[in-house]
């Protein structure tokens, strides 16, 4: 009895059990998916993903009419094949310089391939991909510059830049984000002459910098008091304070915040997908109604996010590592 | 110099500063004192403009603070802050280089600086310079934010309780390192602190507040001497006699002290004791090693040496730039009437006596 109540209370034992019980759960879950699937009776076909994320296309240059090659030019890494009928009217054909058959004065007959070559193209996800973190990164970017300007706005000690800070944080934070989008699409957008693409990241910028404004208003006022007094007191003025001594600071404080905020912001540009830029969700959309894979596709399409938003998770647990240096 | 004449200051239609007129020379060492609420860092900051005056004007070399821009005013006034404030993201050598950077010194004349100041204050530049502040002990800490204050090397230098939240011990260290260092930079010095022992110790000059009205000011021996009330009395202590004892030096108090070399004979020694009630007995490099008196004489001995009664330098000198109230807290504690003032090195200086303490 004694040496199996030792065994419980060993920690070392009880480590091991927890490993084993973690490893049952995800076998279990793993089962029970499948299973699933089975009752469902869906036919999976994974093998049709990959060409939506790359796929090779086949080119192929023929002649249009029977002619003389008069000329080929280079033109970077193509070469433009120039050739004149019995009219005397030129024709020009681009290919790859290294694919280039023909020579000056060969005769072309109507219909002959020039060069024929394979490339690869981005798929519809991949090019959903791209969209998300065009949109994403100049949504952050732009959310950072307004939400440190409203954040500063909110902190002022003047009614004005305080109250229009707060009036336009509690206009973002109580509306849909939805909402914020088709605003911005049907009217901003109206008025200003906004491309789609512009207005979904204005959308994305305005929302994100009233949450970012919120994490710098924070940041700064957990900064103790006596740094920006001494910062005061040595002849800083207001912006050499702000960017030299309480910036600085504050920033390392905020940073876990803000990444959880912009984290937030690449999902959420999934919403633009409505004012019809085919960003990754509304790419896997387009893929399954034509095809009927949703199962893959969206399987495909999450991991598709976690890549970018894990990725973006690590950027930041490294930048934070490189300002603990002070601490 | 600065000049406050009838500077009021008022939150909220409370006075926290009321009608203070109060010169400090250059090169005076001031310091506020009061009980908390007094008006004392409220006056300080108004100086350097952190505060601006409700009433009255403040004036620095004969110009009206307000003529300047308060960073330019600033980064012409030292200030050493309370619970020290130095930025905790920048190594000591950038913290004390903050105010000759906004000046645009160029850099090797700031990296100049920041080590001279080091050196100045007992840090090694090699080690410290690349050190960030949490890795600093309080004391030193608080050195660096007093070597930043004197970067530009200002005329003037505020401080608002520097050493208060240092351990006593440090503290005391801290405050005689500060009593050499102003000794040799002459700077006019604003200080304030709530610490009657701390103001007594380093003031040329200590003014009394209280409820932001000017009580007393005047020298330490002058407060100490002649309290003009109760308040005062009662600010600066039942012990006041003993804290005048610590303003005074054992080395303006010592008288010459006989002495006779410790080879000499007893006999010999017999006739030097007539003209004296006793003898130091010192050693090869004079330093004292006992004293002999009347009884030591009947005794067998051959020399002043092996008759004498022993002491040691060491623990029973006292050090040339010891107290009075040191020296006075070593007699009652051996018991003795005189004691030898020896340097650093041990030797006989002079002696200093009880009833001249007395008659201090």
């Amino acid at each position: 009895m004694e040496t199996v109540k030792d065994l419980v209370h060993n920690p070392r034992f009880r480590s091991t059990l927890s490993w084993i019980a973690l490893a049952l759960i995800l076998i279990g879950l793993v089962a029970g998916t499948f299973h699933t699937t089975k009752k469902v009776e869906y036919i999976w076909r994974w093998e049709q993903i990959p060409r939506y994320v790359l796929f090779k296309d086949s080119d192929l240059i023929e002649a249009q009419e029977d002619a003389t090659v008069i000329a080929l030019d280079r033109d970077g890494s193509d070469t433009v094949i120039v050739a004149a009928n019995f009219l005397d009217e030129e024709q020009y054909y681009t290919v790859p310089s290294n694919l280039v058959t023909v020579s000056v004065g060969d005769e072309i007959r109507s219909g002959q391939v020039l060069a024929q070559w394979e490339r690869w193209k981005a798929g519809l996800l991949l090019k959903g991909l791209i969209l998300t973190l065009e949109i994403s990164v100049l949504a952050i970017i732009l959310g950072i510059i307004i939400g440190l300007f409203t954040g500063l706005a909110r902190l002022s000690g003047s009614p004005a830049p305080k109250w229009l800070a707060i009036g336009y944080i509690e206009l973002i934070r109580g509306t849909p984000l939805l909402v914020q989008i088709y605003i911005f699409y049907f009217f901003v957008g109206q008025v200003f002459k906004l491309s789609n693409f512009m207005a979904g990241v204005l959308a994305l910028s305005v929302f994100a910098g009233a949450y970012v404004a919120e994490i710098i208003r924070a940041g700064i006022q957990s900064i103790h008091r006596g740094q920006s007094e001494a910062a005061r007191s040595l002849g800083m003025n207001y912006y050499l304070s702000m960017r030299y001594i309480i910036l600085p600071q504050a920033f390392k404080r905020i940073l876990p915040p803000l990444a959880g905020q912009f984290i937030s912001l690449i999902k959420d540009s999934s919403l633009v997908g409505v004012i019809a830029l085919v960003e990754l969700t509304r790419a896997g959309r387009e893929i399954g109604t034509s095809t009927f894979n949703y199962f893959e596709v969206f399987f495909t399409v999450a991991a598709l996010y976690l890549i970018l938003t894990f990725s973006l998770s690590m950027i930041v647990q490294f930048m934070e590592r490189r300002f603990a240096v002070s601490d | 110099m600065i000049r406050l004449d009838r500077v009021t200051k008022e939150y909220f239609g409370k006075a926290a500063v009321a009608d203070l007129t109060l010169t400090v020379a250059e090169g005076e060492f001031a310091i506020l004192i009061g009980p908390s609420g007094c008006g004392k860092s409220t006056t300080l900051r108004m100086i350097n403009r952190l505060i601006e005056v409700t009433r009255g004007t403040i004036a620095i070399d004969g110009t009206n603070v307000e003529h300047y821009r308060p960073e330019e005013l600033r980064r012409r006034i030292g200030y050493a802050i309370q619970n020290v404030g130095l930025f905790p993201h920048m190594t000591v050598a950038q913290n004390i280089a903050v105010v000759p950077k906004l000046l645009r010194w160029d850099e090797s004349r700031r990296d100049r600086r920041t080590d001279e100041l080091l050196d100045l204050f007992s840090l090694d530049p090699a080690e410290y310079r690349t050190k960030y502040p949490h890795q600093l002990s309080g004391g030193e800490a608080q050195r660096v934010g007093v070597a930043r204050a004197l970067a530009a090397d200002p005329a003037i230098l505020l401080m608002d309780e520097p050493f208060g939240a240092l351990d006593p011990i440090t503290r005391e260290s801290l405050q005689i390192e500060f009593a050499r260092i102003q000794r040799e930079l002459k700077k006019t010095i604003v200080f304030v602190t709530h610490d009657i022992d701390e103001a007594i110790r380093l003031a040329n000059r200590i003014v009394i507040l209280k409820e932001g009205r000017l009580v007393q000011a005047g020298t330490p021996e002058a407060i100490l001497t002649a309290p003009v009330d109760r308040f005062v009395m009662e600010f600066i202590g039942t012990d006041r006699a003993l804290k005048r004892l610590s303003r005074l030096s054992a080395a303006d108090f010592m008288v010459d002290a006989p002495s006779i070399g410790q080879e000499m004979s007893l006999s010999e020694a017999g006739s030097a004791l007539a003209d004296h009630r006793y003898l130091w007995v010192v050693d090869g490099l004079r330093r004292p090693v006992g004293w002999l008196d009347g009884d030591d004489l009947g005794s067998e001995a051959a020399t002043a040496a092996e008759a004498m009664t022993r002491m040691d330098y060491r623990t029973e000198g006292i050090a040339a730039d010891a107290t009075l109230r040191e020296a006075l807290s070593r007699m009652i504690q051996g018991g003795i009437r005189g004691a030898p003032v020896v340097d650093e090195g041990g030797e006989l200086l002079g002696e200093i006596r009880l009833s001249d303490i007395l008659d201090a």
